[in-house]
């Protein structure tokens, strides 16, 4: 084989969900084989297909069995297939101003004009947000499972607002810092016995015995100000958007996110920054959970499906990638 | 077909994204813009640069003595700051910023360096940090890293820091029609001491 030419080959069993297949940079075609349905085909199985460089994202040429005429037809796609992905690539999501209220709740509760197409879990950074609501301009939080309509959606980890928000606008972030650990926005801390947990307003990612800063520095939380700049231990995970650290923050009253600021400020934030080695020990745990990770992928996703790449459930499937000599797509 | 220049330039988007995602922040709050954060002012400055003093940070760069030279001024021990190119006019509007044309001895500048704000001298690139979109307008927020000495460091496997490759034709075939090039390392950019340093977020003016 000469040099300018890199293959790459694999399989994989899948599991009825879009398939990520991580790939070095550049790759400049794609082919699979799902030996499963070749066979034992059924009517529109796809029984092998392919991307070159050129063709549009999810999209791809199949190669589709159709039972009438027990034979293949070839068939192309640009609704499903292939899509290189280069995670490390971040782009600002779109702005949709359409929120007209976020209620005061416990959990609060957006209201928009429009089909927000939400689903739970994903991240919404809210902005232009007006009335109650100018202290969550430009924080992300995750969308909550209830309240979750196309014109509802509820800010799970959110602080409470005392006074409702009016409008504004919110746009779905589809990434995160590709390095971790992350830093991320505190919603709510609450002393517990002699320990305090938080609640972050994204998913936070870190794990029992990693070390964190407590970064509390604008006078807008009043006597937690004390507490920037402690460091603390996480001794507890309840959930991937709440942790207990080992800080005995009794003293320092209610916390209070400033929900009524109509002003800058500087959100209350938690920084990982190292490994309460010991503690982890103690706990059988990874002390090097701490460690620095680049998670930017670059590779391809395929689409689920008995007509699409990634097959469908149990189906095994074969790939190989590769780059051509020369490319001319003029 | 990837440059020399482009293997150190990924090297520095890698410890870019890396302050981006860990280091601790702060918002500038003292600017005018209405926005948060605002834009870069000097007591924004000045509240950074106390935060690395009071967490014991060494500043980077010795102070550069007046001169008796029109137009110029003596320029404090400095932090580093690290920011993207877009921040030069704000920058320029800060009160007390000096340009680097006038320190004493601009030779002491480094290429990079746009001027300096009391303990803090600024190096600007076109690859410097923004998160797109995450004011409390829907602005661009830009990151300006600020840092004191050891604050982090690039960690690299060894002998396996940045290499150019280049391959003549010759290696690839018969007719050894097509020349490759390319680049790889294998390194890790790490904050060595997250009290010293700080990622100052503002908007522009």
């Amino acid at each position: 084989m000469s040099t300018d030419t890199t293959i790459l080959q694999g399989s994989f069993v899948s599991t009825g969900s879009n398939q990520f297949i991580p790939l070095r940079g550049g790759v400049e075609w794609m082919e699979t084989k799902n030996v499963t349905s070749q066979a034992t085909p059924a009517n529109l199985d796809a029984l092998s297909s392919s991307w070159q460089i050129g063709m549009p994202d999810n999209s791809g040429s199949f190669n589709l069995y159709v039972a009438a005429s027990t034979a293949c037809v070839e068939f192309y796609s640009t609704d499903g297939g292939y899509t290189l992905v280069d995670t490390s690539a971040q782009t600002s999501g779109v702005v949709t101003n359409t929120i007209t209220a976020i209620s005061t709740a416990i959990t609060p509760v957006v209201t928009n004009t429009g089909v927000n197409g939400l689903v739970a879990g994903q991240i919404v950074r809210l902005s232009n947000c007006l009335g109650g609501a100018q202290a969550l301009n430009g924080i992300d939080f995750i969308v909550g499972p209830s309240s979750l309509t196309n014109t509802t959606f509820e800010l799970l980890s959110a602080p409470q607002l005392t006074t409702a928000g009016t409008t504004g606008g919110w746009s779905v972030i589809n990434y995160d810092p590709i390095f971790y650990p992350r830093n991320r926005v505190i919603s709510i801390m609450a002393p517990i016995d002699n320990t305090t947990s938080i609640l972050t307003t994204i998913p936070h990612g870190l794990t029992v015995g990693q070390q964190i800063r407590l970064n509390i520095s604008d006078d807008l939380y009043g006597n937690w100000v004390a507490a920037n700049n402690v460091q603390t231990t996480i001794i507890e995970v309840t959930s991937n958007l709440e942790f207990t650290v080992s800080f005995n923050s009794s003293a320092l009253g209610t916390f209070d996110f400033p929900v009524t600021a109509t002003g800058a400020f500087t959100p209350a934030a938690i920084t990982p920054f190292g490994e309460n080695t010991p503690y982890a020990v103690a706990q059988g745990v990874n002390i090097l959970a701490d460690a620095t990770l680049n998670t930017a992928q670059i590779g391809m996703l395929l689409k689920a499906g008995a007509s699409e790449p990634a097959g469908s459930a149990g189906d095994l499937i074969y790939w190989k990638a590769g780059v051509s000599f020369s490319v001319d797509n003029n | 077909m990837p440059k020399v220049t482009e293997s150190r330039q990924t090297e520095d988007q890698l410890t870019r994204d890396m302050l981006a995602s860990t280091a601790s922040f702060v918002n500038c709050v003292n600017g005018f813009n209405g926005d948060n954060p605002t834009e870069i002012t000097k007591a924004d400055i000045s509240d950074v640069v106390q935060d690395l003093l009071s967490n014991n940070a060494y500043t980077i760069m010795d102070n550069i003595e007046g001169a008796d030279k029109f137009g110029t001024a003596p320029i404090r021990s400095a932090y580093f700051a690290l920011c993207s190119t877009q921040l030069t006019t704000s920058l320029d509007s800060v009160n007390g910023f000096v340009q680097k044309n006038q320190y004493p001895s601009p030779m002491n500048a480094l290429d990079s360096e746009w001027g300096a704000v009391g303990n803090l001298r600024f190096l600007i690139s076109s690859i410097g940090s923004i998160t797109y979109g995450a004011s409390a307008l829907s602005k661009n927020v830009f990151n300006i890293f600020v840092t004191g000495m050891q604050g982090y460091a690039c960690i690299e496997q060894d002998g396996y820091s940045a290499s150019f490759i280049y391959r003549p034709p010759m290696y690839d075939g018969p007719l050894a029609l097509n020349s490759t090039v390319g680049f790889k390392f294998a390194e890790c950019p790490r904050i060595l001491n997250d009290l010293w340093v700080l990622n100052l977020r503002c908007t522009r003016a």
